[in-house]
């Protein structure tokens, strides 16, 4: 059976371990690597192969920028973010979006290059 | 300290929540009681009263937690709080110690290992962090605290009853077993029987010796005139300036 490939950099080494003890326990995915250092996420990412990243997610919300050059490596790497000041997850992954318009005006056409983002995903 | 120790978990985290239970229940020694969001689902789950130990780990702000250690020390005096997920840096931890906690943990340093730790030194009424710079600061508190008090006499060693450690401060101060009883105005061998206690207690075999116990910045002028006069010196300052010997 394959395996579900996470590599861990939650901040927090209580909660990475934990997290980490938690996982080896669930069947179907594996811990294959811890990092904490940003810069040495993007490298960790292709030597571990790993398919989820679950990160300390920025208490300002915003995804941190080697997120994005995770994703233009890695175009299948889901990155579940944890901030360390609330309850939530945040789950990030690149989507590859399609919006069909009919009867497409030039609202529409200057909406979508105007917030790309709110449109397509 | 209790052979089990009863332990409550309160964090606003599930995922908290749930990690730290699964492992905690592992643990030899530690009864996990529950796990809750909310003080309010801590006392409503009837079993609060039971806990020894409460363990906070919150995602709030530090003020928060502060307020939280504060509202569970006042509602359950008896019990003994642990809060973990402090930020980095000494000011969370010494304000969630100055509200009642018995540990506090950073975030980014803390281990389980630490976790289980601070759990066991509560329970046993120690305060306590693996962090020697909060324990630092917590030190540097506390003597900030004392200089804006009254100075007050040195605090009589726990063995000695206070009759006692008022006895060695004035042999310590070099009175006689006579004057000892005449200044606290009781009989001679009363005033002996408490030199030998003292002495045996200090486990020290003559009472020059307990000058390095409580007292020992009391040094009379009349003393060392004494042992000046005694020993023939007349002005050498310098001469007296070993405190222990006296």
């Amino acid at each position: 059976m394959k395996h579900t490939k996470i590599l861990l950099a939650v901040e927090s080494p209580l909660l990475r371990e934990l997290l980490c003890e938690r996982i080896e326990n669930e069947g179907g995915v594996a811990v294959v690597e811890q990092s904490v250092d940003s810069i040495d996420l993007l490298v960790a990412v292709g030597q571990a192969q790993a398919d989820v990243i679950i990160q300390t997610w920025p208490e300002n919300g915003e995804m941190p920028s080697i997120c994005s050059h995770m994703f233009l490596e890695y175009p299948d790497l889901i990155v579940i973010g944890l901030p360390a000041d609330s309850d939530r997850a945040v789950v990030c992954r690149q989507t590859i979006a399609k919006t069909e318009f009919q009867g497409v005006g030039l609202q529409d056409l200057f909406s979508t290059i105007l917030h790309p983002v709110a449109e397509t995903v | 300290m209790p052979s089990t120790i009863h332990v409550s978990i309160l964090s606003d985290s599930r995922i908290l929540r749930e990690a730290i239970s699964s492992r905690l229940i592992l643990e030899d020694g530690i009864e996990l009681l529950g796990a809750v969001g909310t003080v309010r689902d801590l006392l409503q789950s009837g079993r609060a009263d039971r806990a020894e130990v409460v363990l906070i780990h919150s995602t709030s702000a530090p003020a928060d937690t502060a307020q939280i250690t504060w509202e569970l020390k006042r509602l359950l005096p008896s019990v003994r709080v642990v809060v973990a997920g402090c930020r980095r840096g000494e000011a969370d931890a010494v304000r969630a110690i100055e509200a009642g906690a018995s540990a506090c943990l950073e975030n980014g340093a803390a281990t389980y290992r630490d976790l289980v730790d601070a759990v066991r030194a509560a329970a046993r009424g120690q305060v306590t962090s693996p962090s020697l710079e909060i324990l630092a600061e917590i030190g540097r508190r506390i003597k900030s605290l004392s200089e804006t008090r009254e100075p007050s006499p040195p605090q009589s060693t726990p063995e000695l009853s206070a009759r006692e450690a008022e006895v060695v401060r004035l042999i310590a101060v070099g009175l006689a077993n006579k004057q000892i009883a005449r200044r606290l105005g009781i009989k001679l061998s009363t005033a002996k029987n408490h030199v030998h206690n003292v002495l045996h207690k200090m486990n020290v075999k003559r009472r020059r010796d307990l000058v390095g116990s409580p007292g020992r910045h009391v040094e009379p002028e009349k003393r060392v005139k004494q042992v000046r006069k005694r020993k023939g010196i007349t002005h050498q300052p310098g001469m007296v300036t070993t405190r222990s010997t006296f």
